[in-house]
């Protein structure tokens, strides 16, 4: 080996363990021991420096300041009271139709259980919906827990979830995936009963790309399930979900700015 | 990637708002602040902070500023400049977070930033030394370091220290001097310098390689100019007593 | 008889005369309801401004640039049918513009804003709109543009671009900087750029990038459906690595190219890859389709 090869493998792959050419011209070659001996103290010195410093305080002073001047941090405009316990039943109760259905099975319910002893209520499933199962009295009357239209972080999040969480190539457990698949279909099965937007080119638009969507996940899927090692797949699969859960978002943003 | 000045002496008074004539005004724009919390997540402090919340970006500013304070006192070498980089850089970030997707590591998003207002001001001040392209260009005829000739290899074991370490750094070139502080410094791996850079993971250890010949010349001679002084100063004293 | 019918017929004849005197005004106020209202305003700024502008409604967004350190703004939508809102905060411009209550009765094509606006050349843009298209021209600043179904032209625009869109594609012609556009089916074609860093992905659009290969850059296009078309020219020096799972790799190339010498391979048994090296192979050229068709041809 000659001294220009070895500094090529210390360009390429550092100042680590070193093959047996290498060691072996360094046992011959006293120049470029200097030099490895020369980048080791130069790098354990640099590792003394210290790697975090002190600003001092005007510095956040004076950054506050010019964020506040732009704008960019904002003041709140209404008070600060935390929203009124019935505001995340407004929330829910958005979507027109929801709100109908929902109100609809609580009269139902209700009357239902009045009528007849408790215990005996048949459990319903619509549209996704778990099953209403009012163990006390009380309880009947009150509003079935519905997770068909979920926070927005929860969509958020999905979205965020399997680049956060990709699997590397040595981990190859599909429950990430299985995981998001499900959630993601589940907030799919709410949105045809969602009342999106009064525009029909946007809403044909969301819909078309659902179906792109969804018709490219079950092929990566499907390819999944006959070759579990095929990262190609999996990463394209990753992708689609995230794009599906950005889609989502979206669906979801542009349903609640229209009422 | 376009870096914004700072806007000095804006007033919080320039505050116009237009409404259209159909309608009242529906507060469109407004925003809600959240509870304050026990204790943030990054992730959650991000959130907050899109939504203008200033305690959240208090708190992305102490998680993240000693480091960057380090780069930027590293990089420039004084601290009334840190100072004043630091603070557009953190201003950049902030006027950018609504943008921020989440694909890499806040913190390196951060850094890139960072780099980017560092080498900015570098460039500006036409340093007498490489610029950014020519440094991080790989060397045509040959990515060997040049090696002196004729004059015997000086060993640094044991001669080098913080000081002479730190005064070499700040002679590098601006782009062998990021990668140097980023990695040896600041620990940073390969691929999120690259990530930081901007260039492949192949340019950021090619740059590394260079920075510390460079720097191994620096010190060298540095402590061949320090051994002529003591000799000098030796036989001036030695002359004087004669 | 004739008494009877007397009162009636001269009842009549007033009814008549009163609808055919009202009627022009009738007609009037409701061509007035319905007329687009042109709204123009101006923002002085200092540095290098922010402008953020969220179209909820559709419309068209068009921004160009000039030498004034002054935002001009201007809207066309139809009165009572849209909300315009806009606020200044030092060099900071917030606009939104959103359906009133009277857009729930309207038809889609009346419930939309359309804007133009003229910057200063150092401009950051977040531009937000669902149908319409978004258009800059020589603007130089970091951008963030989206779009549902409406695209995205930019002509001459410099800085770190992010592009969103559900449906829409981009077109880019003679931009640089750095760009990040992420699609479900939209394209986007690359026209003469100079980018240092592009990243592209797209489920089943197609993807044309036409134009260098700066040195040092990193150049990554993705769909997973679409066609992933590269021309280079001989002055280009990069490493490409090319991937599919079922798609075609089109080389028109092949005698331009030569092993790879710097990358790694990066496929496995269940993919077909492509790693060649350009030249000196300064900048990095990733392209992945899953069953799309990957052509690489050189300009002539």
């Amino acid at each position: 080996m000659q001294c220009k090869v070895l500094e090529y493998v210390l360009e390429s792959e550092g100042l680590g363990t070193l093959s047996v050419e290498a060691c072996e011209h360094l046992a011959e070659c006293p120049s470029c021991q200097g030099l490895l001996a020369d980048f080791h103290s130069i790098v354990a010195v640099a590792q003394t420096l210290p790697a975090e410093v002190e600003a001092p305080a005007r510095v956040w002073i004076s950054l506050r300041s010019q964020l506040q001047a732009e704008g960019i941090i904002r003041e709140p405009v209404e008070a600060l009271d935390p929203a009124p316990w019935w505001e995340s039943l407004r929330v829910l109760f958005q979507p027109r139709s929801l709100a109908t259905a929902l109100a609809g099975l609580v009269l139902v319910v209700g009357t239902f259980y009045f009528t007849h002893k408790p215990g005996s209520i048949p459990q319903r499933v619509a549209n996704g919906q778990p099953a209403v199962q009012p163990s006390q009295p009380q309880q009947a009357s009150a509003p079935a827990p519905v997770p068909a239209v979920p926070a927005p972080t929860t969509v958020t999040e999905i979205a965020h979830a399997p680049a956060a969480k990709s699997p590397k190539v040595k981990d190859l457990a599909p429950s990430p995936s299985e995981t998001a698949s499900t959630t993601l279909a589940q907030q799919e099965l709410s949105m045809p009963d969602m009342q999106l937007a009064g525009d029909t080119t946007v809403d044909a638009s969301f819909r078309e790309n659902l179906r792109t969507l969804n018709q490219f996940i079950a092929e990566c899927q499907r390819r999944l399930r006959q070759n579990p090692q095929d990262e190609l797949a999996r990463e394209y699969l990753n992708m689609a979900y995230q794009q599906k859960a950005d889609l989502l978002a979206a669906m979801m943003d542009n349903g609640r700015s229209e009422h | 990637m376009c870096a914004s000045t700072a806007i000095p002496g804006t007033t919080l008074g320039a505050i116009r708002r237009i409404r259209s004539s159909s309608g009242a005004a529906t507060g469109q724009l407004a925003r809600q602040r959240p509870a304050p919390p026990v204790a943030w997540t990054e992730a959650e402090a991000i959130r907050l902070a899109k939504a203008g919340n200033a305690a959240a970006f208090e708190f992305l500013y102490q998680l993240h500023s000693r480091r960057v304070y380090a780069l930027c006192l590293r990089m420039v070498g004084n601290p009334a400049d840190a100072e004043d980089l630091m603070q557009e850089a953190f201003l950049q970030l902030y006027r950018k977070i609504g943008t921020f997707r989440g694909e890499s590591a806040f913190s390196t998003w951060l850094h890139r930033m960072t780099v980017n207002v560092v080498l900015m001001r570098l460039r500006k001040k036409s340093l007498p030394t490489d610029s950014l392209e020519e440094t991080i260009e790989p060397d045509a005829e040959s990515s060997a370091p040049k090696r002196d000739v004729g004059a015997p290899d000086l060993r640094l074991s044991g001669a080098v220290d913080r000081v002479n370490l730190e005064r070499s750094i700040e002679k590098l070139p601006p782009g062998y001097r990021t990668v140097f502080v980023l990695h040896d410094v600041q620990g940073y791996e390969h691929n999120e310098i690259a990530d930081i850079m901007g260039c492949s993971v192949g340019n950021s250890k090619s740059q590394l390689h260079k920075a510390r010949t460079r720097l191994r010349e620096l010190l060298q001679e540095e402590i061949r100019e320090q051994a002529r002084e003591e000799r000098k100063a030796a036989k001036t004293q030695s002359g004087s007593l004669d | 008889m004739l008494t009877l019918m007397k009162p009636r017929h001269s009842l009549g004849l007033w009814s008549a005369t009163a609808l055919l005197l009202a009627a022009p005004g009738a007609y009037a106020a409701a061509a007035a309801a319905d007329a687009p209202e042109h709204l123009e305003h101006h923002f002085t700024v200092q540095g290098h401004p922010v402008v953020v502008l969220q179209n909820v409604v559709n419309g068209r967004i068009e921004v160009k640039s000039w030498k004034n350190s002054e935002i001009v703004v201007t809207s066309t939508s139809l009165k009572d049918r849209v909300d315009i809102d806009m606020e200044q905060v030092g060099d900071r411009i917030d606009i939104a513009a959103n359906p009133t209550s009277n857009a729930n009765s309207a038809q889609p094509h009346e419930v939309e804003a359309n804007f133009q606006l003229t910057v200063p050349e150092r401009t950051e843009l977040q531009l937000k709109t669902q149908t319409g298209l978004i258009y800059v021209e020589q603007v130089t600043g970091d951008m963030k543009l989206e779009s549902i179904a409406g695209d995205v032209h930019l002509k001459e625009v410099s800085g770190y671009i992010i592009v969103k869109t559900t449906g829409g594609s981009l077109v880019c012609t003679s931009c640089s900087g750095k760009l990040e556009f992420t699609s479900v089916s939209g394209g986007a074609q690359l026209l003469q750029p100079s980018f240092t860093n592009v990243s592209l992905l797209t489920t089943s659009g197609n993807i044309l990038y036409d134009g260098d290969f700066l040195r040092t850059g990193i150049y990554t296009m993705k769909s997973g459906k679409g066609l992933v078309e590269v021309r280079f020219s001989g002055n280009d020096s990069f490493d490409l690595q090319a991937r599919t799972y079922s798609g075609i790799v089109d080389n028109q190339a092949a005698q331009y190219m030569q092993p790879e010498q710097h990358t790694s391979r990066h496929g496995n048994k269940f993919t077909r890859y492509l790693n060649r090296t350009v030249g000196l192979g300064f900048a990095k050229v990733e392209i992945s389709t899953y069953s799309g068709t990957i052509r690489i041809l050189k300009r002539d």
